[in-house]
This record gives structure tokens, C-alpha cells and sequence, in this order.
């Protein structure tokens, strides 16, 4: 009766579960990103944060999304319907996409394709059009204002975002994240890649455009931006994005850099427990090295205030764009001189 | 992957239609970019991998935004709408229709009777390959393209500038 | 039964796996948008269909005047994000191209940094507004002139 259950048919089932998982608990994560900022700012800056709803104020996250559900859905009679509606669908759907390329542990993971890393690119390249398209559609001053310099700051940023991850690629010699993963046994990018490391980190702060780049929002100068006449979920889905993306950067920078589920420091080299902490705890290694980046968005908000537009703009194309390439030609030459060619 | 090509060619023959006959600048855009898109996945059906990554991020992920943000800076209004549906008259269409016509059927007799025309995917490129081909026997290409585009960063900018 | 069966896994899982996340994705922020448009209220108010603007009545944004520098960023971000995709391509490649290809990407890259340094030195690059230039070099001059 059950003949047609075939081994394969059984791993299909069991990989589609997998990315189901995998893309929960991902928006969970981003969700609780929200709570954790919040609590965290508040600690930092000597206050409480949201601490009444559930324990330790973890059911926040829960309120408001029920909360922001029955907000008026206002669509402006002066916007343009479609673009309006789609641009807070494209920002959230295209951060989501991003994720299916990371893989988590050597058996967790949707995507393993060798072109990964450029789909990424690609992705980051299509993010822009959320951005452009609200600040137009809303067809409003500052939306517009907002939209022409956010998506103006968002392209600088891009030009060397790439370019800082091909040191990344020369090593590895493949776009495939898992390559680039198993490359980095015994020493994580970030040492070698240094360079590229630090034109990666403003890049990855700009791709979701966090402070200090969030110019786009800039609150004192433009209202909100590009999603000035947002509001209800259509806002929220923007915000929620913004979460969705430091998630996603958190994990493609664990992965580039800091050698994906790899223990770190000699601990699988401690007698005794060290097989355990090397083979076979990968997901808890991950996980902790996003966090550390996740808390890291947060502490760069806590501490950095905004700088102004013009700085923005020539610290992309005068030191970020001249630090990833001269990390590409000296990556290029330190690999062919230890080939041996 | 044969079922892949077909449904993307015709998303990116409907959206290209849409492109020429939608009367809103941005909304125009927008079909081209997913035709620019459908492109890319009949691309990535054929093998090219490579080149379906490339038509996203230079074609959609680029050009396009340069389209959108200087319609957007333009702020072309309800005035371009009713212009562009005048223009969008029948005779106007006559020329470009037969022309079209005329490459197509150019086009068609160029491949068809020589068998030209064989079945996707047999080969797949990768990256690699690209790069091996362009830094190898392609080596002045790729030099000939850097100053290209040097000459058109320096054209941008002097045709672009405004004086103050 | 078994036919659609080994339809399905000619595909393999990760095909399968990738397709589900992707629907799912979209369905997901199809369900946001349209759960909210569903279950929000509606009310209305006098100046409730506005655009927002601190307090004067609105001025349309269809006779804005915008920078042209913004133009111009649009146009160095295509060039040069086509000279990126020429050292992608030799980024994945480079340990198979050996030093000739290094020597290539050199030059490649010693031109790029040439137009990234004309576009410098000719103020392309520079988004001070010139309003707070023209202030500061009457500073510099008031401090010059007072020194004599």
C-alpha cells in the first residue's frame, strides 16, 4: 500500500520540512530582534524597555504584531495603488530570499548552489527598488526626498560590497558558501581578509540600512523617508525587514568570515570534550556567532551617532571602494606566490 | 527545465508587450525589469549560469535603477501619461512593427535551415569557465573593456555636470 | 501513483526544498499584506487623506528641483558595478589564470583607481553642499586677513 514511499521521496519530504524550519525560525529570530534592541538600547541607556507583556516583556513582540494586524490598512488616494503595495512586499520578500543561501550546519541549509554568493549580490542589487519604489509611489515630498537619497547611498554602498567579499572568493575559488565554509578550516577569513573584512562591515550596515547609515530615515531632516506615508502594516513590513536583514548579513558574515559553524579557538582540540565541541554542537557555534553580529547592529546604534550626507557618500567611493580592491590584488598575489605558481 | 524555459519566455514576451504599450513611465520600468528577470532564468535554464547572474545584477540590479531614479527625478506626471498616449497611436506603430518584422525574419533564416537550433542546457558554464576564457585568450578584451569604461565615466560625468 | 513519484524525485530534495521556501516566502508577505487589509479598521477625518507635511498645506513634489549629483552617482554606479563583474569573474578563476591573469587584473584595477582619482580631483565625487564651501573658504580668508 505504502510501496510508492521511496527512500528519496522520504528525503524530499524531509528537506522541505527542513526549509520550513529553517525560514520560522528565521522571522522568529527577527521578530525577538525587535525585543532584544529594544531591551538592549533601554539597558544601555539606563532605562527599562518593554518588560510588562510575559516574562522579561518577551510577549512585546507578540502584542504588537497583533496590534499592528488590525491598524487601518490606509492606502493614500494620491499614491500610486500598485508600486505602493509592492514596494514594502519587495523589501520584505527579497531579505527573506537572501537567507535560503546560508548554510547553518554541514546538514542544515536550503540553497547549496555554487553561484550563491552572486545570487546574493543579486538580491542586494534588487533590494534597492523597495526603497525607490515607496519613495516614489508615495508621491509625496518627502517620500521622494527621502527615496532619491536613500537609493543614491544604497548604490555607493554596493559598488564595493561585492568587491569586499572576492578576497572571500579568491581563496575559496567558488561562490558556493559551503566551499567557502570548508576553506576556512584552521583559519577564519577574517585574519587573512582583514581588508575586506572592514570594507564589508560599513556595506553590511548600509545593505539594511542601519545606523550610521540610515540617512534615509533621518527623522530630523526628512520625516521618516522614503516610507513617510507608510503606516500599519505596509510600514511594518518595512520595519520587519530592516530585522529580517540583520539576521540574514549576521549569518553571511558568520559564514565569510568567521567560518560558519566552526568552533572557535582550539576547542576541539580540549581533551575529552573537544570531538563533542567540534563535531557535534555546529547549530549552537553558528547561532552564537550571529548573535554576537546581531548585538553588534545594536551596539553600532547605541553608540555611533549619524554623520552627515557628504561624509556618507565620499567615505563609500574614496576608502571603501580603494580598500576591497587593493584587498583583491593583494589576496590575488599572496595565493598564486603560496600555489607556487 | 524544458517547462522552466517556456513559461519564463513567455513572461518575458508579455512583459516586454507590456514595456511598449504601458503609458506610465515607472510602471513601464517595471515590466521591463521582469522581462530583464524572465531573461535571466531563460538564461539560467540554457546553462549560463554566469550570465543569468550578470542579467540580474547589471540589467535589473543596475541599468534599471538609473532608468526608475532619473524618471523619479524627473517626476514625470499625469502630462507624460496623456503624451505618451497620444503617441501611442496606431500608424506610429507601422514602422517599428515592420522592421521588427524584418529582423525576426532576418533572424530566422540565419539559424533554421543550418540546424542551429538544438536543445537547452547541453552544456552548463560556470563561472570559472568565464573567468578562465576572459583572463586567458580574452586577456585584450578585458583590457579594452577597462578603457571603455573609463571613456564613459569621464563622458557621464562632463555631460552630466552642471555648472555653478 | 509511482509515476508521479519519480517525477517528483528526478528533481531531487534541494530543488524541492529551495521552490517550498521561496513560495513560502512570498506567501508569507502576501499574508502580512492581505491579513491587514482585512482585519484593519477604517475611519475618516478631514485632513485624513493628505500627504504629510509639517503643517503648510502641500506642495506637490512634481516641480522639485533635485540635484543633478544625484544623476551622476546613478551613472558611476553602473560603470563601475560592470568593472565589478569583470573581477568577479576573476575572483572565482584566479588561482587557474596564474600570474598572467594577476598581471591583467593589476592593470585592470591600476585604471579603475585612475578614474576614481580624475573623478576625485574633479569634485565629482564631492557632496559638500556649496553653500558651506563658500562659507568656509570666508572663514579662512576673515582668519587670514586678520593675521596681517
Amino acid at each position: 500500500m505504502f510501496s510508492w514511499i521511496t527512500p528519496d521521496l522520504i528525503a524530499i519530504v524531509w528537506g522541505m520540512v527542513k526549509a520550513i524550519i529553517i525560514l520560522l525560525g528565521m522571522v522568529l529570530t527577527a521578530a525577538y530582534m525587535i525585543w532584544l534592541e529594544r531591551r538592549l538600547l533601554a539597558l544601555w541607556q539606563d532605562r527599562y524597555g518593554p518588560n510588562r507583556v510575559g516574562p522579561l516583556g518577551l510577549g512585546q513582540v507578540i502584542a504588537d504584531m497583533i496590534k499592528i494586524f488590525f491598524k487601518e490598512d490606509w492606502m493614500p488616494p494620491f499614491a500610486d495603488k500598485f508600486t505602493f503595495v509592492l514596494a514594502p512586499f519587495l523589501a520584505m520578500s527579497l531579505m527573506m530570499l537572501a537567507f535560503v543561501f546560508i548554510p547553518m550546519t554541514p546538514n542544515w541549509g536550503v540553497s547549496n548552489t555554487n553561484m550563491a554568493l552572486l545570487f546574493f549580490l543579486a538580491i542586494a542589487g534588487l533590494a534597492v527598488y523597495a526603497v525607490m519604489l515607496g519613495g516614489w509611489a508615495s508621491n509625496s515630498k518627502y517620500s521622494l526626498l527621502g527615496g532619491l537619497r536613500s537609493t543614491a547611498q544604497t548604490i555607493s554602498y554596493e559598488v564595493f560590497m561585492g568587491l569586499a567579499l572576492m578576497g572571500v572568493v579568491i581563496q575559496a575559488g567558488s561562490f558556493n558558501l559551503r566551499d567557502i565554509v570548508a576553506a576556512q578550516d584552521g583559519l577564519w577569513n577574517v585574519f587573512p581578509q582583514i581588508l575586506g573584512f572592514i570594507a564589508w562591515v560599513p556595506a553590511a550596515l548600509a545593505v539594511v540600512h542601519r545606523t550610521p547609515f540610515d540617512l534615509p530615515e533621518a527623522e530630523s531632516e526628512l520625516v521618516q523617508g522614503y516610507h513617510t506615508e507608510y503606516s500599519g502594516m505596509k510600514f511594518g513590513m518595512f520595519m520587519v525587514s530592516e530585522y529580517v536583514g540583520i539576521v540574514m548579513v549576521s549569518g553571511l558574515t558568520v559564514t565569510l568570515f568567521f567560518g560558519g559553524w566552526d568552533a572557535p579557538l582550539w576547542f576541539d582540540r580540549i581533551p575529552g570534550i573537544g570531538a563533542f565541541l567540534g563535531e557535534q554542537i555546529p547549530f549552537v557555534w553558528f547561532a552564537a556567532k550571529t548573535f554576537i553580529f546581531m548585538a553588534g547592529y545594536i551596539l553600532v546604534r547605541a553608540a555611533l551617532p549619524r554623520p552627515r550626507y557628504d561624509q556618507i557618500m565620499s567615505a563609500a567611493w574614496l576608502w571603501c571602494l580603494p580598500i576591497a580592491l587593493i584587498n583583491l590584488l593583494i589576496t590575488g598575489a599572496v595565493v598564486l606566490w603560496r600555489a607556487g605558481a | 527545465m524544458d517547462l522552466t524555459f517556456y513559461i519564463a519566455a513567455t513572461i518575458a514576451l508579455f512583459a516586454t508587450i507590456m514595456v511598449v504599450i504601458n503609458t506610465n513611465p515607472v510602471h513601464a520600468l517595471l515590466y521591463l525589469v521582469l522581462s530583464l528577470l524572465s531573461v535571466a532564468t531563460v538564461f539560467f535554464t540554457l546553462g549560463a549560469h554566469f550570465a543569468a547572474a550578470l542579467e540580474v545584477i547589471v540589467y535589473a540590479g543596475a541599468i534599471m535603477v538609473l532608468f526608475v531614479f532619473v524618471v523619479m527625478m524627473l517626476n514625470l506626471g499625469a502630462k507624460t501619461e496623456d503624451q505618451e498616449r497620444r503617441w501611442l497611436s496606431a500608424p506610429a506603430m507601422v514602422l517599428p512593427a515592420a522592421l521588427s518584422a524584418v529582423l525576426l525574419w532576418q533572424l530566422g533564416t540565419q539559424l533554421w535551415p543550418r540546424g542551429y537550433i538544438t536543445a537547452a542546457g547541453l552544456q552548463e558554464v560556470t563561472p570559472k569557465m568565464v573567468g578562465i576564457a576572459l583572463y586567458g585568450p580574452y586577456l585584450l578584451a578585458v583590457e579594452l573593456a577597462s578603457m571603455l569604461l573609463l571613456a564613459g565615466l569621464v563622458a557621464a560625468y562632463h555631460l552630466g555636470r552642471h555648472d555653478d | 501513483m509511482d509515476a508521479i513519484v519519480a517525477l517528483i524525485t528526478r528533481l531531487g530534495p534541494e530543488f524541492w526544498s529551495t521552490a517550498l521556501y521561496v513560495v513560502a516566502v512570498f506567501a508569507i508577505c502576501a499574508i502580512m499584506l492581505i491579513g491587514s487589509a482585512l482585519l484593519g479598521g477604517k475611519s475618516q477625518a478631514r485632513a485624513r487623506n493628505e500627504p504629510f507635511e509639517s503643517g503648510v498645506v502641500s506642495a506637490s513634489p512634481e516641480r522639485l528641483r533635485l540635484s543633478a549629483k544625484f544623476y551622476l552617482v546613478a551613472m558611476f554606479f553602473v560603470i563601475f558595478d560592470v568593472e565589478a563583474l569583470f573581477l568577479y569573474a576573476y575572483a572565482v578563476s584566479a588561482k587557474e589564470v596564474g600570474w598572467m591573469g594577476w598581471i591583467e587584473v593589476a592593470v585592470f584595477i591600476f585604471i579603475l583607481t585612475a578614474s576614481l582619482v580624475y573623478l576625485a580631483r574633479i569634485g565629482a565625487l564631492d557632496w559638500t553642499p556649496h553653500q558651506k564651501k563658500r562659507r568656509a573658504a570666508r572663514i579662512a580668508a576673515q582668519a587670514a586677513g586678520k593675521s596681517e
